[in-house]
């Protein structure tokens, strides 16, 4: 069901939202763009490019208490309080849960990511202005994608939004608020949507990616291409797909937190062994799980098109070009990994 | 003979001179002291073979020598909780291995200056020469350090238990 | 500039003098540059250079197996200096083209912080120099003056105010170590942070284990940082390391009179000492 709003009455439901769920919506804090915790609604942004950090910090945080152990003795988290509600999400993030949910509820349910996938509302809000490194249609989302949302907003960019559910729970949130749209809104809406699409000018071909993967596995192409790499995790943190992590104990605390594949110590083994020894092996590790890996064991491609790793790279890598490059090859003539 | 356990302990500062806030436990301000082998660690076992008089508030820790004291000893000390701590060792000239103490120096000359910018109070660290035969030194410099690391107060910088655990909603 | 830089980059390929050069190419079209590595003569045309070219390449310079030439500004090459004093690379493995540079321009076209107060607008240390047609415009006095008043508007705060400052700093740390990896100095084959044995640095992003990382790195780098800035570049949640850096640097020139990274002869300051270094903090 398809409802409009004004945008004091969106103002309006986060409020009333807040009684009953912990509101997480985009902010601008400290110059950067970041989803948090709201306690008024004049703190969201309604128009921004996208957050630095993905959302899926919120269901897989940089860094997470396992259980806290006291003499001997595990003593378990207690459980999440309240219910949360994440305002504003980009369509391509909603999608990268998605995704993360092939990893963390597939085969075992790792129950800490569950219980906040649970626990957790999404609400969108289309992308009337995507950028220059954006590219999610090449992804299967979209800039006005409904999946994995339970509600999306749409702007048509004269202070009413098109709110449109999908999910019981979302409709549930909309409910009476506002009017049913008419045939007039909805061709707005569909106006909004193909000028966002249009603006995604580059369409790329996923399907070649991973055919080169497969056949330039042992390419000595990987020996140039990664020379440029600094080895950081700025690619991989701000990834809302890439989901390694690592886990230590603190003080008395067992922690989860991010990890990334372009450090040394991430295959780094007790006995000294590392299996990917070079900045070579680590930089085509990436490439290979989200185009090749992941869709052989998957049926998906790992990216959502965001576009993150392209704006934030120190050295201005460009993965496409990376893995347009790659040269086509009929058999890998194999060799080290 | 190394351990404070030689010396008379008698706390003699009381609550006030702590500078400890009302509803905190009652806590004596622990320092930690790095000592080099040769000079400063004799000095203070000197001082506590002449049963002289000292606060029992440090805790010292023995090194080969004063340039062994990496500034991430004194750092983790601060992160732990310590409310302050003392880096000693041979007067400049005299040290065991002939030129550590002056590598000591230049490298603590700079580390204090580090923190004290990152917003550590200055009075939390502290640096001295104690020779083998300044057990009375030893005794003062212990004294005159306590009193200044209790007029900051207890460390308060890294309250155990505050880390964001990832349950909250961010 | 550029057809200079390309005819000297071929020049030095063909007589053999390196097997590679580090320098910069236009990344995907755009305005904006990436690293290139060339090492055949007919591929010289992909070098550029202007206001857009910011990285630091002598970072590249470690991992490198063979004789290079490395494209520098005046800042760089005080990091090929340092790699020098500590006996990272051999002057003779690499070949230095200096570039005259006024100043460069971030992401979003704003000058970068660094080159407000820069020094060296023609390298210190090169083997080929390609010179600007416009001369640099700045007086040295000018720069000076400006040099240390981000680091004096924070010390000049109570000691409380700037522990709050750097708490809130370090607290959006996310230790992705771009600031280690991009940093030409930063070599150690393994680095304090991975050592487990024991765990000096707690390695989840906390507020403990993020400012203790903040403060090794700051320190591990006094006396050595050159100021290239490219770790407060690459930080992408923005945490200003240069006040860090410019901290330990301003301590260490008044200390110790040194300046990093313009002497290859000298030794590094935290490597040395004087019998009269300055003590009146000693008990």
């Amino acid at each position: 069901m398809k409802r409009l709003l004004k945008k004091d009455e969106l103002e309006k439901m986060v409020a009333d939202l807040m009684e009953n769920y912990d509101v997480i919506a985009p902010v601008l804090k400290e110059e950067l763009i970041a989803f948090q915790p709201i306690t008024r609604t004049d703190q969201i942004l309604w128009d921004y490019p996208n957050s630095l950090k993905p959302v899926k910090e919120f269901f897989l945080p940089p860094r997470e208490v396992l259980f806290r152990f006291k003499q001997g003795k595990a003593e378990p988290m207690s459980p999440a309080p309240k219910k949360r509600l994440i305002w504003g999400s980009r369509p391509c993030d909603a999608r990268s849960l998605l995704l993360l949910d092939k990893v963390f509820l597939d085969e075992t349910k790792d129950i800490y990511y569950f219980e906040k996938r649970e626990n957790t509302l999404l609400i969108g809000l289309s992308c009337s202005d995507p950028q220059e490194s954006c590219f999610c249609t090449s992804f299967g989302s979209g800039p006005h994608s409904k999946e994995g949302l339970d509600l999306l907003m749409t702007h048509l960019k004269d202070g009413t939004f098109v709110v449109e559910s999908n999910s019981p729970r979302g409709e549930e949130l909309v409910k009476g608020r506002g009017r049913v749209v008419n045939t007039k809104d909805e061709e707005r809406q569909e106006k909004v949507k193909e000028e966002a699409e249009g603006k995604i000018e580059r369409a790329l071909q996923p399907d070649s990616f991973l055919e080169k993967l497969v056949n330039g596995f042992g390419s000595p192409y990987w020996d140039k291409a990664c020379l440029q790499c600094i080895s950081c995790g700025i690619c991989r943190y701000l990834c809302p797909t890439c989901h390694c992590f690592d886990i230590a104990d603190e003080d008395s605390e067992r922690v989860r937190f991010w990890d990334a594949c372009s450090f040394p110590n991430f295959t780094k083994m007790t006995s000294g062994e590392n299996p990917r020894h070079t900045k070579r092996e680590r930089f085509k590790q990436w490439y290979n799980h989200k185009f090749n890996y992941f869709k052989q064991n998957h049926g998906v491609f790992l990216c959502v098109g965001c576009g993150r790793c392209l704006r934030s790279c120190p050295v201005k890598i460009d993965f496409r070009e990376v893995l347009d490059r790659i040269p086509a090859q009929t058999a890998s003539p194999g060799g080290k990994g | 003979m190394k351990d404070t356990s030689s010396v008379e302990m008698k706390d003699t500062t009381s609550t006030e001179e702590r500078g400890s806030e009302p509803g905190t436990p009652k806590e004596k301000a622990k320092i930690a002291a790095f000592l080099c082998r040769w000079c400063s660690y004799a000095g203070a076992d000197l001082a506590g073979g002449s049963r002289r008089k000292y606060p029992p508030n440090i805790r010292i820790i023995r090194t080969p020598c004063s340039a062994r004291i990496n500034p991430l000893f004194v750092w983790k000390c601060l992160e732990e909780g310590l409310d302050g701590v003392l880096v000693s060792g041979c007067h400049p000239g005299e040290c065991h291995y002939t030129e550590g103490n002056y590598h000591t120096r230049r490298t603590f000359a700079v580390f204090r200056k580090l923190l004290e910018y990152i917003g550590i109070e200055p009075e939390r660290f502290h640096m001295s020469w104690v020779s083998a035969a300044e057990g009375d030194k030893w005794a003062e410099v212990v004294k005159e350090v306590a009193k200044i690391v209790e007029s900051v107060g207890p460390n308060r910088y890294f309250p155990k238990g505050n880390e964001n655990d990832g349950r909250g909603t961010s | 500039m550029v057809e200079e830089l390309r005819k000297k980059a071929e020049e030095l390929l063909r007589s053999g003098k390196v097997e590679a050069i580090i320098g910069y190419q236009r990344s995907n079209g755009s305005a904006s540059t990436t690293p290139c590595f060339i090492e055949a003569e007919d591929e010289v045309t992909r070098l550029v250079w202007d206001e857009h070219c910011v990285y630091n390449l002598t970072l590249y310079l470690k991992e490198m197996k063979k004789k290079a030439g490395v494209v520098a500004k005046g800042c760089d090459a005080k990091a090929v200096v340092a790699l020098i004093q500590e006996n990272q690379i051999e002057r003779d493995q690499v070949q230095i083209i200096g570039v005259e540079c006024e100043r460069q321009l971030d992401g979003k076209g704003r000058v970068l912080e660094k080159c407000k107060t820069c020094q060296v607008h023609i390298p210190g240390i090169y083997d080929v120099l390609i010179r600007s047609k416009t001369p640099t415009s700045k007086t040295e006095k000018e720069e000076l003056a400006e040099e240390d008043d981000a680091v004096r508007e924070l010390e000049a705060k109570p000691v409380s105010e700037r522990w709050r400052f750097w708490q809130k700093q370090f607290e959006k740390c996310i230790r992705c170590y771009a600031c280690r990896q991009i940093c030409p100095l930063c070599y150690c084959p393994e680095c304090i942070t991975e050592k487990t044995m024991p765990q000096w640095i707690l390695p989840s992003p906390s507020l403990k284990g993020n400012t203790a990382w903040n403060v090794v790195r700051a320190f591990h780098l006094a006396g050595r940082c050159v100021d290239c800035g490219e770790c407060e570049r690459v930080c992408p949640v923005g945490i200003p390391l240069r006040k860090l850096n410019k901290k330990l640097e301003k301590e260490i020139k008044t200390m110790f009179d040194y300046v990093p990274g313009l002497d290859p002869e000298k030794k590094p300051p935290l490597t040395d000492f004087r019998m009269d270094d300055p003590e009146e903090f000693v008990r």
